[in-house]
């Protein structure tokens, strides 16, 4: 322990019956003033009287970083207090991340979470709960003058963190098998992992995603955006972000943040590219397949930076060369996917009247189903499709770069050239083994 | 084991084990407390532990590495608005008459193509005998569940016509690398359109350091954590240029917002899981769903992963991923060693906050 | 066996469902041209606004000086999915697999192997005696009746289910049902065909090798009639932007597995039935979502927990209808372990 403070333990004093008197009053505002009940309130807030009861109630609630309910609100087991300092660095992403600064939960009895309030007033940057499990002198004169009484209540508050019974996970927690030794088929190979729910780490992305979303600043930024004025902060945007509801109803029975959070739990996308594979159609009613491959996302934004990253005329190096190389390829794989899609459809559907694409584009798009109408009209079918096509992209490609950039003759054969070559690759590779 | 299993030959004959266009209903789209699209890595190198154990040491052939692409996607999910939510089920009715409690559970429809990394036994070498392996594990699949998901046969197309299911392929590798890369290159093609999954490390890291570089003096030094979600969201960054005006004096300033460089389809993904707990002995932990195994309570850990065309990819290692194990940091990962080409390194931007 | 007294119920149990249907998939066409069906449109859903029920409070009177009535200016409009067939087609095509899982009995996820060893040792003595049978037969009847189209079956003109077992991706056997003909109170029709099926049934849910059903039905329900996809459970329906959203799949109107799952699964006659329901969906506690009720009571200790644990642990054979009505709840599959009991 401690030397003695009797100042210290003078303020310490002041801070919990601050904190009473606060709680008291709130709850005394709401009452008549001939409201017999108010004898019993003052009662309670004798600090003797409530500091008791507070750590009887202690025993109630879990101050935890990573909790279970959130996996199923009707799961019970161990839950965790693990600050991020104790948790081995790694080259990902994880609680061990958040550094000293973090939000610690709470779960349990939702009546005893005024237990936790209290102990998370603070002197001198140190919490009450801080305090307690250091066995502080100063908080123990402070609490009470029956250094025995005082004692017994700082273990009741300090063992908070401490997870309650014995550790018990459940038949609704995820748990999984992890294969730790070489053969599969060797029952001893193997570890149960069970996952419990990063409470502070979630806490922490929710409120960087809440800021980056409504907060004043962020406000200010796409405002500027939209007038096209400059902004320091810049606007962020989370794609296909999606909100699930943890507790439904109730979010206080999952835990205190996630009933600060509203039971909104924030979640970022993993989705891959293929979002549209449900709109995938024949090519109709167009003359050519590069209105509909200009339009897709991928490609809008790819032409985009391209544009802009030619207009900021950088200089002529090698590494500009890469960069608008790798633009480029990035250009002619999408347009390699975009074949590949049409080529899934059912075969034939180039010879429909419906369709208008020019002979080469059929051919490429719709192989089969041009070689069969070749084969009934018993016409040759021509060779040079990847050329013209190439010659297609590179029409396309020196289109979208021409306002404002004089695209010419010398971009269209190296555009060309570069799709030409990335299809005979491809050709040559699918076709030359078994 | 019993005695008409061949003295033990290890399978030492490299293959590839192929099930493509398999058509999942129902499984599980939020990957981790934190992602949500598509289901976890750690969902298919599971798959690949419980198949192996389902086929047994009779068939000849061991796992090493899973690979997966996605060609269609379809999540139950609401499209309005900023964010997604989920399209939820309802569940029986509780012993009272009353509503049970809703837990969302995000689900996704997927068409995907599994590729495994194996090992051959001899008597794999024999074409027909390959042919009837590859049919007996497509059969097997077709009853176990993919990342909480069913299999199912393919949907039939706009018109209603059944689609026959793609035959699971065996592939033996060739011993010449140029060989093997054709083959792989070969196969690579038919996995179009669609898109692989690999991990970008690398990027992380690369974004870490562009973030220290640009605050040097922050408190606290930008995290590993600021880094990721930088990664997971489109930045849109204001500049002014200093134009030359009419009379040729530099007098204009022009603002101009543009989004971040991505080349490539970055997100951020789970990986696997990292320790929260000491490992307890086997029998220690009341509820384990297995009293013979050693138990530890874990976190999701998360990386950046990028989709990517299968025809980019060099070689299969670039498309699969392992499970490993560090006892000494707790850390349960799965891995995938693809490395982008030089000139698709990642451009850093500068960071403005 | 082992020394009953000292089992106790897993703390972690669950069993996978080993009816596992896909989603069905609406298409229509012409009742004449059933053969040709391959070819026929998906059904696909759209949207249309609607006016909500308005009061017609102040229609007596002319004036709302006060402007007590908010609906008079914004009408109640509302948007809904809505799905119907062509006007040139009078039959809709429900179209989706079933696929029948062995290992009833045996759980995915258990951590007491004495409980194990003791249920699959019970479950055996149920198939042995009873086998799958009766249960298949029940599951055949409700393919054959059409009960999984719900209220697409409600007045329609004629249904015609046609159930083919798929083998490599081919037919390799099937049949052909006038709905209609079959009841959907009970179970008592026979056929040869229904005794096939339901014989193949029993297999699959018996055997190594699981078997899979291609199950179409034709509903004839007259040209533009609107048709019933699964709704989608959304909660918070201002951000879905409509009042009602109906189910697809590749933008196909569909109707979900777990629906179609829920009504093969409706063999249970051996409840209380005081309401005169007829068959009720296999659930834990006999539940009926639609009666906000549950049937099978832990008092009457008629649900499945009480009998399960009393068959398993204590030996108390249940009746040879509870026994079915206990291997169904296995078949439907779920998370039974008594964390209480760990």
């Amino acid at each position: 322990m401690n030397q003695p403070d009797p100042n210290r333990a003078t303020a310490l004093r002041g801070i919990i019956t601050d904190f009473l008197m606060k709680r008291r009053d709130a709850k005394l505002k709401d009452l008549a003033p001939d409201e017999p009940k108010r004898a019993e309130l003052h009662e309670q807030f004798i600090p003797a009287t409530w500091l008791e009861d507070a750590a009887r109630r202690a025993g109630q609630i879990q101050a935890v970083t990573h909790s279970l309910k959130p996996v199923h609100p009707d799961a019970k087991g161990t839950n965790l207090y693990c600050p991020p300092s104790t948790l081995a660095a790694a080259e990902v992403v994880g609680s061990h991340c958040l550094g000293d600064n973090f939000a610690g939960d709470v779960v349990g009895n939702a009546a005893a979470l005024d237990v936790h309030k209290f102990l998370k007033q603070a002197h001198a940057g140190s919490s009450l709960l801080e305090l307690s499990v250091a066995a502080d002198a100063d908080l123990a004169a402070a609490l009470s003058d029956d250094p025995a009484k005082a004692l017994a209540w700082m273990q009741a508050f300090a063992s908070l963190t401490e997870p309650r019974g014995r550790l018990t996970s459940h038949t609704l927690a995820k748990q999984l098998y992890w294969q730790t030794g070489d053969d599969p088929l060797n029952d001893a190979g193997f570890q149960l992992l069970a996952p419990l729910y990063a409470s502070s780490l979630a806490h922490r992305v929710f409120e960087t995603l809440q800021d980056d979303r409504f907060s004043d600043a962020a406000k200010a930024a796409r405002e500027a955006r939209k007038a096209n004025t400059f902004s320091e902060r810049p606007v962020r945007e989370y794609p296909q972000l999606a909100v699930q509801q943890l507790g439904g109803t109730k979010p206080q029975n999952i835990s205190q943040l996630n009933s600060e959070r509203r039971g909104n739990n924030y979640l970022l996308a993993s989705l891959p590219p293929v979002w549209r594979s449900v709109d995938l159609k024949p090519l109709l009613s167009t003359d050519s397949m590069f209105h509909r491959f200009g339009r897709r996302p991928e490609v809008r934004q790819s032409v985009k930076a391209l544009l802009a990253f030619l207009k900021s005329d950088p200089k002529r190096n090698m590494d500009t060369r890469d960069k608008r190389a790798a633009w480029v390829q990035l250009l002619s794989d999408e347009f390699l996917q975009f074949t590949a899609e049409l080529r899934s459809l059912e075969p034939g559907w180039s010879q429909t009247p419906a369709c208008q694409l020019g002979d080469a584009e059929a051919r490429w798009l719709d192989p089969d189903g041009v070689a069969t109408t070749d084969a009934e009209l018993v016409r040759p079918a021509p060779t040079n499709i990847p050329e013209r096509i190439s010659a297609a992209f590179a029409n396309w490609l020196n289109a979208q770069l021409r306002d404002p950039l004089p695209t010419g003759d010398t971009e269209f054969l190296a555009w060309r050239n570069a799709m030409h070559e990335h299809i005979k690759t491809e050709e040559r590779e699918g076709n030359h083994v078994e | 084991m019993s005695n008409d299993v061949p003295p033990n030959e290890l399978p030492q004959h490299a293959a590839l084990l192929v099930l493509p266009r398999l058509r999942v209903q129902n499984a599980n789209a939020i990957s981790s407390p934190l992602t949500w699209g598509f289901p976890s890595i750690t969902a298919f190198t599971g798959l690949m532990t419980a198949l192996a154990r389902r086929l047994g040491a009779e068939t000849g052939l061991s796992f090493q590495s899973v690979g997966v692409v996605c060609h269609g996607f379809e999540a139950l999910v609401t499209q309005g608005g900023y964010t997604r939510s989920f399209c939820l089920t309802r569940n029986p009715a509780l012993h009272d008459g009353s509503t049970a409690a809703i837990v969302e559970e995000g689900r996704v429809h997927l068409d995907i193509t599994l590729v495994f990394e194996v090992k051959l036994s001899s008597a794999l070498l024999n074409d027909a005998a390959r042919a009837e392996c590859a049919a007996q594990i497509g059969e097997c699949v077709a009853g176990m569940r993919i990342a909480g998901g069913s299999v199912m046969p393919p949907l039939p197309n706009l018109f209603g016509m059944a689609r026959q299911q793609p035959r699971a392929q065996l592939v033996l590798l060739a011993e010449a690398p140029d060989l093997r890369t054709k083959q792989f290159k070969r196969l690579c093609r038919q996995w179009l359109p669609g898109f692989a999954l690999v991990s970008r490390d690398d990027v992380l890291q690369s974004r870490l350091k562009a973030l220290c570089a640009s605050a040097p003096d922050a408190q606290p030094q930008p995290s590993l954590l600021d880094a990721w979600l930088d990664l997971s969201r489109i930045n849109h960054r204001a500049t002014t240029k200093t134009v030359l005006n009419e009379t040729g004096d530099p007098s204009t300033e022009v603002v101009e917002w543009a989004a971040d460089n991505r080349p490539g389809w970055l997100v951020p993904i789970p990986v696997g899981y990292a320790a929260l707990s000491d490992l307890h002995p086997a029998g220690a932990v009341a509820g384990a769903r297995d009293a013979s195994v050693p138990f530890r309570f874990v976190e999701s850990v998360y990386s950046i992963g990028q989709w990517i065309s299968p025809h980019r990819l060099q070689d299969i290692t670039q498309l699969t991923w392992r499970a490993e194990y560090a006892p000494t940091s707790g850390l349960y990962r799965c891995i995938n060693a693809y490395q982008a080409p030089v000139t698709d390194t990642y451009i850093p931007v500068p960071f403005i906050d | 066996m082992a020394t009953t007294s000292t089992i106790k119920t897993a703390s972690v149990l669950a069993f996978e469902r080993k009816l596992d249907p896909s989603d069905a998939l609406f298409a229509a066409g012409t009742w004449e041209q059933r053969s040709a069906s391959h070819n026929w449109p998906a059904v696909e859903v759209r949207t249309k606004s609607v006016r909500g029920t308005i009061s017609n409070r102040l229609k007596t009177k002319e004036q709302d000086p006060a402007k007590l009535d908010a609906a008079i200016e914004s009408p109640n409009l509302q948007t809904v999915d809505v799905a119907t067939l062509p006007a040139d087609a009078d039959t809709l095509k429900v179209s989706f697999t079933l696929r029948v899982l062995g290992g009833t009995g045996t759980p995915s996820a258990c951590n007491s192997a004495d409980y194990q060893a003791k249920l699959l040792a019970t479950v055996q003595t149920y198939t042995q005696s009873q086998g799958f049978g009766e249960l298949a037969r029940r599951y055949a009847h409700n393919l054959a009746n059409g009960r999984f189209l719900w209220r697409n079956r409600l007045g329609s003109e004629q249904i015609e289910v046609q159930v083919a077992q798929w083998v490599q991706g081919q037919a390799a056997q099937s049949w052909t049902f006038d709905a209609l003909g079959h009841s959907l109170r009970d179970f008592s029709a026979s056929s040869t065909d229904l005794t096939e099926m339901a014989a193949l049934l029993e297999r699959g849910l018996g055997g190594s090798h699981h078997v899979l059903l291609q199950v179409t039905a034709y509903v004839r329900v007259g040209a533009g009639q609107e048709v019933f996809p699964s709704q989608e459970l959304i909660l918070d329906k201002e951000k879905a932007g409509k009042s009602k959203t109906l189910y697809t799949v590749n933008k196909i109107a569909a109707m979900h597995s777990q629906k179609l799952g829920n009504a093969i699964r409706t063999v249970d006659t051996w409840y209380p039935d005081e309401d005169g329901l007829g068959p009720i969906a296999v659930e834990p506690y006999g539940s009926v979502t639609s009666q906000g009720k549950a049937y099978r009571q832990p008092k009457a200790k008629m649900d499945f927990y009480s009998q399960f644990d009393a068959w398993v642990l204590r030996d108390q054979v249940p009746e040879v209808t509870q026994q079915h009505y206990i291997i169904a709840n296995l078949v439907r599959g779920g998370v039974f372990g008594d964390s209480g009991k760990d």
